[in-house]
């Protein structure tokens, strides 16, 4: 059974006045979230709801002390204690935390930065150094190129909660539709682009394949070994846009959640349509391949 | 290998969900290779209602056997502007954690239930909560290195020693 553990506003630097951030007139939005997978610590990234252009990152981790557990005879209400690690700015909007063992990858709109777990800058990427899209633009899309999602690349299938295997590449979706792949250990350019037609919205990756949920509701995949930078095939998931997306441990499961856009008039090709708030869920199976279970 | 077939549909009571999240999930007996039959699924709206269900790990097919079949929890919502804006489940399976657009922070965690060789029982009291689900014990945070000084001495400074 699921119990709140805990629940806490963010706890900002002080800012010139001596006044907590959150305590002042405007507050703080939470970007993303994500679990260490390779040290029991919580990343957050945020930013102020007064219309910054700057985020945050903060990092908590977990004090386990065994001789107060010891003493502990209510087991069930005795939980570690969080302290936070690291807490420091970055120059956009961080929409996506990878970390990866020791280098945390922070995805934002307009770069994508490695860094320290401490906040140290090791180096960035702009969208603007990325190749731009070659075919023909719709019109609807004339707005700033941004990225949109992310995911590592793994070696090994099998691996998504696996604490045993390091990144060494990622994806990343950019909002005029395109998906480039980088090398962790030389960040300097894409190794490779996919042409994905829509903006993709969320990104999951096994190993062998790459999902990739767009705006139009389709899942596209990919090949998760570089050998092709087209999309292999392609699911019409959902009539609206992808909501989010997720893989089983095994890589052979995908869930996909997305809004349902539908025509007022089904027999006119014209017609307007709605786009409802509720939301359907689906699921979808790969055909038997190797991977380890 | 690139071949996709639907799954049968998951009905889900409640509102539209906007994140979706497998969970590892171990039964209360079963441990080893056949426990792997079984996973959560952790679907959350931005209203902030959480739905975790209890399903087959084959068949996503919903499983109805005891209390941790379904649940459903509300996140810290504090007025009807705010929303969940993000959440993350740790590798482990016993932590989830989500953000809301005002800031807040809301920790969930799940107990007992749990027999695997990876995770004792937290009631038994032999060990406690864990984030990563390879990790025998916990992995505290790096070592965070000193910051440099801010001023450097000179080689022929008369604070060093000479040897």
């Amino acid at each position: 059974m699921w119990r709140e553990y805990s629940s806490f506003v963010l706890d900002l630097p002080k800012v010139s006045n001596g006044v907590s951030s959150h305590l002042s007139t405007y507050t703080s939005c939470i970007t993303s979230m994500e679990y260490d997978k390779y040290f029991d610590m919580l990343w957050i990234s945020s930013k102020s709801n007064a219309g910054s252009n700057n985020g945050r990152i903060t990092s908590y981790g977990y004090i386990e002390d065994d001789s107060a557990a010891a003493d502990v005879v209510d087991h069930e209400n005795f939980f570690p204690t969080m302290y936070r690690y690291s807490s420091f700015s970055t120059h956009d909007i961080v929409q996506q935390l990878l970390p990866n063992q020791n280098i945390l990858v922070a995805v934002g709109q307009s770069s994508i930065g490695l860094s320290t777990y401490g906040g140290a800058s090791v180096a960035s990427m702009g969208i603007n150094s990325c190749p731009a899209k070659r075919r023909t633009i719709p019109a609807a899309v004339t707005e700033e190129r941004r990225f949109t999602c992310s995911d590592f690349l793994y070696k090994q299938a099998s691996s998504r909660i696996s604490s045993a295997f390091v990144a060494d590449h990622i994806i990343v979706g950019s909002s005029d539709g395109e998906a480039y792949v980088f090398d962790l250990q030389h960040f300097l350019s894409p190794v490779m682009t996919f042409a994905v037609d829509r903006a993709p919205v969320c990104i999951q990756s096994n190993g062998n394949l790459v999902c990739v949920g767009g705006v139009d509701g389709c899942v596209r995949f990919l090949d998760g070994q570089f050998r092709s930078s087209e999309v292999t095939s392609c699911i019409e998931a959902h009539s609206g846009t992808i909501t989010d997306m997720c893989m089983q441990s095994d890589g052979r499961t995908l869930i996909t959640c997305g809004t349902l856009r539908l025509p007022i008039n089904p027999y006119d090709k014209h017609s307007p349509f709605n786009v409802s708030t509720s939301m359907s869920t689906k699921s979808y199976e790969s055909a038997p391949y190797p991977c380890i279970r | 290998m690139r071949m996709q077939r639907q799954l049968m549909p998951l009905s889900i009571t409640g509102s539209g969900s906007s994140a979706v999240r497998f969970l590892r999930f171990v039964p209360q007996v079963v441990t080893g290779a056949a426990a792997r039959e079984y996973t959560g699924l952790l679907t959350c709206s931005e209203e902030g209602l959480i739905h975790i269900n209890k399903l087959n790990f084959e068949s996503l097919e919903r499983i109805d056997d005891g209390p941790d079949a379904e649940q459903v929890v509300y996140a810290p919502l504090t007025s009807p502007a705010e929303a969940v804006s993000s959440i993350s489940v740790a590798s482990s399976g016993q932590y989830m954690a989500l953000g809301t657009s005002m800031g807040t922070i809301g920790q969930y965690v799940r107990t007992g239930g749990s027999v695997d060789e990876n995770f004792p029982d937290v009631l038994k009291g032999t060990a406690l909560f864990k984030v990563n689900d390879r990790s025998p014990n916990p992995r505290l945070a790096p070592h965070k290195e000193s910051s440099s000084p801010l001023r450097s001495l000179s080689l022929d400074s008369d604070v060093l020693g000479n040897s």
